[in-house]
């Protein structure tokens, strides 16, 4: 008799899956916006296998800022550029086909590389001490400097962008 | 079948082809990234056991 958490795994792997299908390869839709959408179902399907793996800080932080923010940005910028030619054109075929031949072959020998190495009987190590507070304390206690040294870059990214915006700055 | 570190591997392992295939395949820059993105996000790395290497995975 298979647990529920197991028919839920399989549920939102084949979920995860099928989204992220319908995100490079719609077979009714061409839009980006149509497969920005499907990534965020990917991204939410995504966040609940995290949750499986008791994973939940991961899971909040993939749908806040992945679900979120980063499709927020995108999606504001496909809009400003309004792609409209790229809905009519249809899928190059030969480019699907060699796609997909590179995807199965790369998903092919990963499948067989993981099959060959990993014991079947490996249980999914569940991160054991992967709830926030263990993680604030990593991240402020021995890795505090990589921390600082990428907020400092992402405070150069924003100056960054605002000086190339502003070009009577100069 | 009770699903362990295997499937979570071969999970993300189709979803990183996926990625390639939409990278390869589509012409819109857009969606090019997006590829990237399902590439990228695989749940693969978050396997180790202890959350002191995890966050090197995390740190991206």
């Amino acid at each position: 008799m298979p647990q529920f958490t197991d028919l839920l795994f399989y549920a939102l792997a084949g979920l995860t899956l099928l989204f992220g299908f319908l995100t490079v390869l719609n077979p009714l839709s061409r839009s980006p916006v149509t497969s920005a959408m499907f990534l965020v179902l990917t991204i939410i399907s995504m966040a609940g296998l995290f949750v499986l793996l008791h994973a939940f800080f991961l899971a909040a932080v993939q749908v806040l800022v992945y679900a979120g923010a980063v499709m927020v940005v995108f999606l504001f910028v496909i809009m400003l550029l309004d792609l409209k030619e790229d809905e009519r054109r249809h899928f190059n075929k030969v480019a699907v086909g060699l796609g997909g031949l590179s995807a199965l072959a790369i998903a092919g020998s990963l499948v067989a590389s993981v099959v060959k190495s990993v014991p079947v009987s490996a249980t999914a190590g569940r991160m054991a001490e992967g709830d926030t507070k263990a993680l604030g304390r990593l991240l402020f206690e021995s890795h505090v400097l990589p921390f600082e040294i990428l907020s400092v870059l992402l405070l150069v990214a924003m100056v960054g962008a605002i000086l190339i915006t502003k070009k009577d700055l100069r | 079948m009770t699903p362990g570190l295997h499937h979570y591997l071969i999970v993300s392992a189709l979803l990183f082809s996926l990625g390639l295939l939409g990278v390869v395949a589509r012409r819109n820059l857009f969606v090019i990234f997006m590829g990237l993105e399902l590439m990228l996000n695989v749940p693969t790395s978050r396997w180790w056991p202890s959350l002191d290497t995890t966050t090197t995975s995390m740190a991206r």
